[in-house]
């Protein structure tokens, strides 16, 4: 025998002797509906947290059209300014395309990112976020200036690094090295949203105290942990791609909690995949 | 139907099943115990959606490996997927027949996510990009899993004296 069927033999023998003790489903739905309690409770104060998560920057979504509407609702694209009043923490996000700032180029051209989302459970901030309808997990999609990356634990408040990899190479590589991060997929060359980069997906346990902080950006922090403060958060699965955009780099990601559906996850891939970067002046 | 009802049937029917495999991921009755209740308390706060899945016992049996390798993850980390397997690995390679009271405790010693990528392999019969897709990492670290716990298993054999039969190239 290979020792494949050994393994397998020995898995199916081991099972099978095994005497498994009597459930207890009363006690089971019991521990659930505790577990459920204190989520819940913890849940409803998510909203202070979500906040600081994505509202701490000054800059937030200028609405540029919805479904089916013929052209911007709120000013021709380039229109948004860092004036764009604030997306005051979280607010839902309807069915529609946006426009937000993430940064400048190397000679001081605003660069700006378009993305369209759609389905019902959007909410905006300088880093959109979808939820599952249950509430169980989240996903979402961020394009910013990375001005320095988490150190340490990674958790906000801990130190983070300003030196940062010289082109996108470089940074990809760095960005492998995240505090609490594995490597799922090692940066490979990419050519996403225009522009020529580097794609990598990393695991991160983000069960911080507060949140886990990926980077500060001219937009505030950008964090990847939805959830009230001191609830233990389920780890996410981000990718990112790191690209040079008007002589400047530009991280564009895309995150999700381990466990989430399929339908979430292709809400955040599309709404990544409508992303459309725009250098003005 | 009740949904706690709906809940508690679920659990009368697939205990036995499900708790083989959480005893097999924990390699302890304690640790199967644990990561049972835990994993099915989890359920019961999403049972609205789980039990409208086609196959919800199959979604639960993925709970227990996720929450088994959660609760273990700051034990697994910086290990990168690789391409390239180690030599001296090969499937084909004919071995004795064990006693299986010397294979399971040695199965028992590897790491947690080694285990479960050989349990999910053997006893779950899953192919590595369904392994892969349960536990949320790349193929390739499924397959450098498998062989690290392989290739543990033969050294613990061989040192069992088990290798002679073994006989690895």
């Amino acid at each position: 025998m290979t020792l494949d069927d050994e393994l397998r033999s020995a898995f199916a023998q081991e099972a099978a002797t095994r005497i498994a003790p009597p459930p207890d489903p009363d006690g089971l739905i019991r521990g659930g509906r505790v577990r459920r309690h204190r989520r819940n409770l913890e849940r409803a104060g998510a909203g202070v947290l979500a906040a600081v998560l994505v509202g701490a920057g000054g800059y937030g979504l200028l609405p540029l059209r919805a479904p089916g509407d013929p052209g911007p609702v709120s000013g021709p694209p380039g229109s948004a300014s860092p004036s764009t009043p604030a997306d005051p923490g979280r607010s839902k996000l309807a069915p529609g395309t946006y426009r937000t700032l993430v940064g400048t180029g190397a000679a001081g051209e605003r660069i700006e990112a378009d993305f369209t989302v759609g389905g019902d459970n959007w909410n905006g901030g300088d880093f959109p976020l979808v939820g599952e309808d249950n509430g169980a997990s989240y996903a979402g999609i961020g394009v910013y200036q990375p001005q320095l990356l988490a150190a340490g634990s990674g958790c906000l408040g801990d130190t983070m690094t300003s030196v940062l990899g010289r082109g996108p190479r470089l940074l990809a590589q760095q960005l492998t090295a995240l505090p609490r991060s594995t490597v799922a997929e090692a940066p490979t060359r990419a050519h996403v949203f225009g522009h020529d980069g580097f794609h990598l997906r990393l695991e991160i346990r983000v069960g911080c105290p507060t949140f886990y902080r990926v980077a500060a950006t001219p937009n505030g922090d950008r964090g990847i942990t939805y959830t009230a403060l001191g609830d233990p958060a389920d780890d996410v699965v981000i990718d990112l791609w790191v690209l040079e955009v008007a002589g400047a780099l530009v991280v564009v990601d895309e995150w999700h909690n381990v466990g989430a559906s399929e339908s979430l996850k292709d809400q955040a891939a599309r709404a990544r995949d409508s992303i459309e970067l725009v250098v003005g002046e | 139907m009740d949904p706690d009802l709906d809940f508690a049937d679920f659990v009368a029917s697939r205990w036995v099943s499900l708790y083989r495999l959480a005893y097999l991921l924990a390699a302890s009755p304690a640790g199967a115990e644990d990561l049972l209740q835990t994993t099915l308390e989890k359920a019961y706060v999403r049972w609205g959606r789980i039990s409208q899945m086609e196959h919800p016992e199959a979604y639960v049996r993925r709970m227990l490996v996720t929450s088994l390798v959660s609760s273990r993850r700051r034990h697994w980390r910086g290990e990168r997927p690789t391409e390239h397997l180690p030599e001296g690995l090969d499937d084909s390679c004919e071995i004795g027949v064990l006693d299986h009271s010397l294979l399971w405790p040695l199965v028992c010693a590897l790491p947690a996510r080694q285990r479960a990528v050989i349990v999910l392999r053997y006893y779950e019969d899953m192919s590595e990009a369904q392994i892969a897709e349960t536990l949320g990492c790349a193929p390739g670290t499924v397959k450098s899993q498998t062989s690290a716990a392989k290739a543990a298993l033969r050294r613990a054999l061989a040192a069992s004296g088990v290798g002679l039969e073994v006989g690895d190239a």
